[in-house]
């Protein structure tokens, strides 16, 4: 009890230096508590220091990993304001809500961080705050208000089913598709907690990475898993910059890491196989030098394999880097949207088809099994390179079941350039046309709700850039008329998906998705076909 | 060749239980939803077809044509509540529904249709029809036809029934689908697409005479006219729709029906009955009730057709009427051949007329009369036979009789307005009624005395009845007559020429094919219809050869000829 009740200790008031502040800082030392409001109004609470307070914010510590934007309610030992007798500001007390505005840093005591919170003093943010408290309501609103003109517009479908046989199924295939997303999204449940903690591996294969291995790797050694089952094994792929040397740099403070260095560059398969068969851990956990690890993220990972027939887990992945331009924030609600809503769906049947790169979790015995042949993978007579990460998971799937936790959650690094972006998407594609190839010649004994949204998944890429192209290109030189029609259903299937993240995420970033529906629809969803040509050409692209 | 390498155990794929379950659950979901939604989508509906009722082989059979019907009815479109109240009065004045199969047995095969038959048709093919008028018919299980033009269905128009549709309307039996497009092809096209179904019936909207004839024959055939009724004798490739108002209530369906079913009332004691509103019907113009009296006008002309004077050749129209504007006539007008005669004019001069269509106007009698200008005249028309009597202002008009060789059963009524001036023409009092046909038997060469007689009688007399044919055995033998005489008697008194045929033997009206051989013959003779004159039968024989009578009248009828038997009991023979 006497834990939780607020402590007060002014350290001293902040030097007067030249700042943009335009509140004054005391730095602080105050034990609080922070309520953190998960969407529809569930609420979990957890004990917090608060480092500085000023009247527009504060610094806090917490145990916790909060997300930018998130708002939760810090509980501030009353009589705060009293203790400053010379100051004409007034400082909050009791309980105030706020805003999570900064990415949550590592603070000096292992497993916690330090957030900058933004507190609503003016009426209009307290306004806006009311608007986040009500958003996942309002988005949910607005989700079923949507599904209405769909329904309405498929039941016209379904009545007149024979007048247009191909063009209604179509329809109703990819709008049964999007919508069972969302149901098996809303039946998905994270693994549950469970004491099994096995020996773990980390493993992070890179070349050229030297601006964030550090970070990854620090993340890592932060994890909130017992250290002596914990191993950490990071592959140079033969960098040429400073990667090397930053590894060594950590094995420096962290004994533990081994750092494997390849004299030339052998390909990610190879750096990611050496570290399996170096790796004494039962659980392979496989991170992207670009991808930052919450603490809790590895537990979560390895506590799933409690049940022996799972063979690989999926971690979900943020953008870490939302913030840097339109490219970033469309590409954080794709990524909520691929993570929590289609492999989160795909996980309801255990079959999820690919573990993303940035964080995913291996049961070694599976992957020792197959992995020379996973080393040795060609496709039309050329040796795969890329989609190491769809291709281990597809080998997985043969034998096992692979399940996604949305709960062991790293962030990562996303293209900030179009360049970069259409490479890695040109990459995607190509393996994605290889593996679900070779996954089409099993996948038909799992569930039949996933083979058909499966084959579903194929086939609607394949169809679309010829549907698109009726509907939006041939238009343009005078063949048919523009189909305002199939614009309004690309809006109307995005807006489902961007409210889900609406109400999840609470922030104004929901609109990027549609943005980014709009954008794929114009200017990517052609590259399926040009990934089709050129399926035997094995570039890296971004590297 | 060599088998390619087995994969290793590794590689080699696995499937779980609990997935195989449900696949096995899911396939079985899958075909039963299919087979289910498929089975109540084609679910049979049992048709309420009157076969209970005591079938009829002379029967009047109604078609009402509905346009575009609609749950919710937008401009020009009849509501499918108002659809179920037409079927619920139909129903309640002792209609019954038949399906297009029954009426081409009927027509084709000579099979009976139930009391007071009707066949409910649908026009357009719209989908918005199929989804008000379905769910009306299948409550009331009254069958209905729908008329497609398959090039709609081809060219997949959503607004159109497609051909799901139609194959869920024939497989319920509530549905039948005929076509409006050219035969035979549409109908091929329906059939090859509804596999198993034969199309029976073709539409045409346009009744134009000079249409180019289907290349083949459909089993039935319709086309759109004012009252929709046909009888047994009627052609079936010329059967009438009756196309119903939106506006109409259910009564005033029954009741238009009612009128257009039945004959006049017989003139018995001479004195014509008044004619009700309802049984005045205006396909161009306005006929609107002024006072006492009604006013027919429009331009560039008026009409209004009386409901069941197509059933009688021989009626009384008496009325008054005041010229207003343009010339007035009185109509008759045959459906078939639109060939009519008509009698009227301005109150200066008054015409008898006869009219074919594209040909010239034949100007019967013209007479010059001293009227006074708007004012009522009270006329007196007497049609009978081939002939017709008019009185004027109280009198008979000069030259009366006067034929006009209309032997045929139509439509009467009054029109007004010419191309060059519009009508108007206010109408009262107006009595109608049928006139029984009235013949006299003359001898093979009248005298003097005998046509003044004749004469004498000239309004209401029909036809005179000279000495025509007699059995002997099996032939037919010529009995001497004037012929020139008597054509020219009954051309001055307007009379038909209805010779006597005397028959001989008990089985004289047993035998039908008898009945078409003495219709040919009068037909070739150019006679207006046979007298049968059958001596010398006994009582229980009499019974039985009148009985007989109606298959040898639609033989007569069928040709437009008259026929009247003069069948003598002779209570001495055994």
């Amino acid at each position: 009890m006497s834990d939780n009740s607020p402590s007060l200790a002014i350290v001293r008031e902040s030097p007067q230096a030249p700042s943009r502040r335009r509140h004054a800082r005391v730095q602080v030392s105050l034990r609080g508590r922070v309520r953190s409001l998960i969407a529809f109004g569930r609420a979990t609470g957890f004990p917090a220091r608060v480092l500085d307070v000023s009247e527009g914010g504060a610094r806090i510590e917490v145990p916790r990993w909060l997300h930018p934007g998130e708002w939760v309610t810090l509980e501030l030992p009353r009589g705060v304001d009293g203790s400053r007798e010379d100051s004409d500001a007034a400082l909050p007390s009791g309980a105030v809500r706020a805003q999570v505005r900064t990415q949550p840093e590592p603070a000096a005591s292992a497993g916690h961080y330090t957030v900058g919170i933004a507190f609503p003093s003016t009426r209009w943010a307290r306004a806006r705050y009311r608007l986040t408290e009500a958003v996942p309501w309002l988005a949910t609103a607005a989700l079923v208000a949507s599904l209405v003109p769909l329904v309405r517009l498929k039941e016209a479908s379904i009545s007149l089913f024979w007048l247009h046989p191909l063009a209604n199924a179509y329809g109703l295939l990819v709008s049964s598709y999007i919508v069972s997303r969302l149901v098996l999204a809303l039946l998905y449940r994270p693994p549950p907690a469970t004491h099994f903690r096995p020996t773990v591996t980390a493993i992070v294969a890179c070349k050229n990475e030297a601006g964030s291995i550090r970070r990854t790797l620090e993340c890592l050694f932060r994890s909130e898993y017992p250290p002596e089952k914990l191993e950490v094994i990071a592959v140079d792929d033969g960098s040429t910059d400073d990667t090397l040397l930053e590894m060594r740099r950590v094995a420096r403070e962290h004994p533990s890491l081994e750092v494997v260095s390849f004299e030339r560059n052998r390909g990610k398969r190879h750096a990611m196989a050496e570290g399996a068969r170096r790796a004494r851990g039962e659980i392979l956990v496989y991170v992207d030098s670009d991808s930052f690890l919450r603490p809790d993220a590895i537990l979560k990972l390895a506590s799933a394999f409690a049940d022996e027939n799972v063979a690989a887990v999926c971690g979900h992945a943020d953008v870490q880097n939302v913030g840097t331009n339109l490219l970033t924030k469309m590409q954080e609600v794709r990524y909520y949207v691929a993570f929590r809503i289609v492999k989160a769906a795909e996980s309801v049947f255990s079959s999820v088809t690919c573990c993303s790169g940035c964080l995913a979790a291996y049961r070694r015995s599976c992957v020792m099994e197959v992995l020379d042949h996973w080393l040795e993978q060609s496709f039309l007579g050329v040796k795969a390179t890329f989609g190491d990460d769809r291709s281990l998971t597809r080998l997985m799937l043969e034998r096992h079941r692979v399940i996604y936790h949305s709960e062991a959650i790293c962030t990562t690094i996303v293209p900030e350039t179009w360049p970069v972006f259409f490479r890695q998407q040109l990459r995607w594609k190509k393996s994605w046309i290889r593996e679900n190839l070779l996954l089409s010649t099993f996948i038909w004994k799992r569930h039949p709700v996933m083979v058909a949204s499966f084959f579903g998944s194929v086939l609607f890429p394949l169809v679309s850039p010829g549907i698109a192209f009726h509907a939006l290109a041939l238009p343009l030189v005078g063949v048919g008329t523009f189909s305002f029609l199939y614009v309004y259903g690309v809006v109307l299937m995005s807006s489902l998906y961007a409210l889900v993240y609406l109400a999840r995420r609470r922030n104004a970033l929901w609109v990027y998705g549609i943005c980014f529906s709009l954008f794929y629809m114009v200017a990517l969803t052609w590259q399926t076909y040009y990934a089709l040509a050129t399926v035997r050409r094995n570039h890296w692209g971004t590297r | 060749m060599t088998a390619a390498p087995r994969p290793p155990a590794v590689l080699r794929s696995r499937s779980f239980r609990s997935d195989r379950i449900a696949w096995a659950v899911s396939v079985a979901a899958l075909l039963t939803t299919a087979l289910a939604a498929r089975a109540w989508l084609h679910r049979r509906v049992r048709v309420d077809g009157g076969g209970a009722v005591a079938g009829r082989l002379d029967f009047r059979l109604p078609v009402l044509a509905y346009d575009r019907v609609a749950e919710r009815p937008g401009e020009g479109d009849l509501g499918a509540d108002r659809l179920s109240e037409h079927l619920e009065a139909l129903r309640a004045a002792g209609f019954h529904a038949v399906t297009i199969g029954q009426v081409r047995d009927a027509y084709r095969g000579g099979a009976p249709l139930p009391e007071r038959p009707i066949l409910l048709t649908f026009d357009g093919g719209h989908l918005s029809t199929y989804e008000a008028v379905d769910p009306v018919l299948r409550r009331s299980r009254w069958p209905a036809v729908m008329f497609i033009d398959p090039r709609l269905q081809e060219e997949r128009h959503s607004t159109y029934v497609y051909w799901d549709r139609l194959r869920r309307m024939v497989d319920s039996g509530l549905w039948d689908v005929g076509t409006v497009g050219p035969w035979p092809d549409s109908a091929r096209v329906i059939e090859g697409r509804l596999s198993g179904y034969a199309v029976l019936a073709v539409a045409r909207r346009a009744t134009d005479p000079s249409a180019a004839p289907p290349r083949a024959d459909p089993p039935l055939a319709f086309e759109s006219a004012l009252f929709g009724v046909n009888e047994a004798s009627a052609d079936p490739l010329r059967l009438l729709r009756f196309r119903v108002p939106r506006a109409w209530s259910g009564g005033e369906l029954v009741d238009r029906l009612l009128f257009s079913l039945s004959a006049p009332d017989l003139a018995a004691s001479g004195d014509p009955l008044p004619v009700p509103a309802a049984r005045w019907v205006t396909p161009i113009g306005l006929l609107e009730a002024t006072g006492d009296a009604w006013t027919l006008r429009g331009a560039p002309r008026a009409e209004a057709w009386l409901a069941g004077g197509q059933w009688t050749r021989d009626f009384v129209l008496e009325a008054e009427v005041r010229p207003e504007a343009g010339p007035f006539w009185i109509v008759q007008q045959a459906f078939e051949s639109r060939e009519q005669w008509r009698w009227g004019g301005t109150e200066r001069t008054l015409y008898l007329e006869r009219l074919r269509p594209s040909a010239p106007i034949d100007v019967v009698s013209r007479l010059d009369v001293q009227s006074a200008p708007d004012a009522w005249h009270t006329v007196r028309l007497i049609k009978r036979g081939g002939g017709v009597w008019v009185e004027w202002d109280g009198a008979p008009l000069p030259g009366m009789p006067r034929g006009v060789a209309a032997r045929w059963r139509g439509q009467v009524g009054l029109s007004t307005g010419s191309p060059t001036e519009p009508g108007r023409l206010r109408i009262r009092n107006v009595r109608f009624a049928a006139l029984p046909y009235r013949l006299r038997p003359v001898s093979a060469s009248p005298a003097q005395r005998e046509v003044q007689a004749l004469l004498r009688d000239a309004p209401r007399l029909a036809a005179i009845s000279p000495p025509g044919l007699r059995q002997v055995g099996s032939r037919f033998v010529p009995q001497d007559a004037n012929r020139r005489l008597l054509a020219m008697i009954a051309a001055r008194g307007g009379w038909d020429v209805v010779p006597a045929v005397e028959l001989s033997g008990p089985g004289a009206l047993a035998d039908p094919a008898r009945a078409a051989e003495i219709a040919d013959l009068a037909h070739r003779e150019g006679w207006a219809g046979v007298r049968l004159v059958v001596a010398g039968l006994s009582a229980p024989v009499a019974e039985a050869a009148r009985a007989a009578a109606p298959s040898w009248e639609r033989a007569f009828d069928r040709r437009d000829l008259r026929l009247v038997l003069d069948i003598t009991v002779d209570r001495e023979a055994p």
